[in-house]
């Protein structure tokens, strides 16, 4: 069951913006698509990144769902 | 936050990034933005002089102060002609050089401290060559970031060829302003005018004051002759008076676009006809005379444009409209989110001495009562002492 919201702009099976592999994360932002651990390295880089709510992708259609990273 | 930087919060803000929401100083932000690719695409702009709490979008020139959008219509409201230059916002890892020559008017003493930087910003932004691939969203930020991950140091070769666009588009919003402002050229090298809603906004803005900038009794003039007729009248005087001051603003694009936006459905010839009309009916002060001969002129396109008029929008936007009503929509609607995240729905004090006050008064029912009176248990009764 596809869980994503009806977002303005999604693309089928995203790429992570900066190492190009399958992205799992939005983040509003950045307004960027991240994997998982570009985004654990973007985010922790100061306090100020670390503010930022990011989104998990559905599986199926790549749009952000309601889910966000606990971290 | 507002005041005080976010990160350090010793120093006072200097700088407000709109991705991250945060206010910083200027070290905190060369700190904070070149940590990695993503950070430096944020866009960054100064903060506003007087109240420290929205991002500046213009600065005066007389007063050597930039405002934000609320100090800046609280500050000139039409009622001073002050020259003013339009912010631009920059994203990367500028040097303390770069800054200093894109808003020129500062001399702060911020920017001796980030030249010490300079080696070692320069050192990590030079490591970080994944900006490339950020060209997908931002062509003419892509631009910038190439020349910033390239040593440190002003590349003047690429300067004409990524300010151009931006200067062009700041040279529009200027001529509302009648000043012929030489540091255009310098604005425009870091503007990120990528995002259309940055671009429109800006130019809208500048229509906007291009208005209120104008003769300040032609403001008055059109308040009295609204209030001589109704309001049918007064939505139409208001589009004309506004298309009127563009006119004798500035005899060049923006004046079209403008003419263009208000009457969409217009052929060329009308609006022309419109202008002069109003031109001649505002040139003079007196209100009787004005009117009579606006009062003709109104009759007149009255009857060649009635549709036009219908269609129009209604009298409370007539005067703020913008280029485009989807262009004054998307800044109400920037305006909408930059103030929704400035909203607080806690208990907030206003005035302490005035708690201290309340806290000490006498109460019966969770009700204030006067001091010297004797209350019963019911106050809405209340005994009087004779």
């Amino acid at each position: 069951m596809c869980k994503g919201t009806n977002h303005q702009h999604y693309y089928p099976t995203t790429s992570c913006e900066l190492c190009k592999s399958n992205a799992s994360l939005y983040c509003q932002a950045d307004d960027a698509f991240l994997c998982r651990k570009c985004d654990k390295y973007v985010h922790s880089a100061n306090f100020l990144a670390r503010r930022h709510v990011r989104c998990m992708l559905c599986a199926t259609c790549s749009r952000p769902t309601h889910t966000s990273l606990s971290c | 936050m507002g005041y005080h930087c976010d990160h350090c919060g010793e120093a006072r803000s200097m700088v407000y990034c709109r991705s991250d929401a945060a206010y910083l100083c200027l070290s905190c932000d060369r700190i904070v933005h070149s940590a990695n690719a993503l950070s430096q695409r944020h866009s960054r702009t100064l903060v506003c002089d007087r109240c420290n709490s929205q991002p500046a979008l213009v600065r005066c020139i007389e007063e050597k102060v930039s405002l934000c959008q609320n100090c800046d219509w609280v500050g000139h409201n039409g009622s001073t002609k002050h020259s003013k230059q339009t912010l631009n916002c920059y994203s990367g890892c500028p040097s303390a050089v770069e800054l200093s020559s894109m808003w020129s008017f500062i001399s702060d003493s911020g920017f001796v401290n980030g030249s010490t930087c300079e080696q070692e910003m320069g050192s990590l932004s030079i490591a970080d060559n994944n900006n490339n691939n950020n060209n997908q969203d931002f062509p003419a930020s892509g631009n910038n970031s190439n020349v910033w991950t390239g040593p440190v140091g002003i590349h003047v070769d690429s300067k004409p060829q990524v300010g151009h666009v931006c200067s062009s588009a700041s040279k529009i919003s200027h001529s509302g302003t009648k000043d012929p402002e030489p540091v255009l050229d310098d604005d425009g090298f870091y503007a990120d005018f990528s995002m259309d809603e940055v671009d429109l906004s800006i130019e809208n803005y500048e229509e906007l004051f291009g208005v209120g900038h104008n003769d300040p009794e032609h403001l008055f003039a059109k308040d009295g002759i609204d209030s001589l007729f109704g309001g049918a009248e007064s939505s139409y005087a208001g589009k004309e008076s506004s298309t009127g001051h563009a006119n004798q603003a500035q005899p060049a694009c923006s004046n079209a676009a403008s003419a263009e936006s208000l009457m969409s459905c217009k052929t060329e010839p009308p609006p022309c006809y419109a202008r002069q009309h109003s031109n001649i009916s505002f040139s003079s002060l007196t209100g009787e005379s004005s009117a009579n001969e606006y009062q003709e002129a109104s009759s007149m396109l009255f009857l060649g444009e009635p549709p036009w008029y219908n269609s129009g929008p209604g009298p409370g936007l007539a005067r703020d409209q913008a280029a485009t009503p989807s262009g004054s929509r998307s800044d109400a609607v920037l305006r909408y989110k930059e103030k929704k995240k400035m909203r607080k729905f806690d208990k907030r004090v206003r005035y302490a001495t005035r708690k201290e006050r309340a806290d000490v008064r006498k109460r019966v029912k969770g009700r204030f009562v006067k001091a010297g009176d004797a209350y019963d248990y019911d106050p809405l009764s209340q005994t009087r002492s004779v």
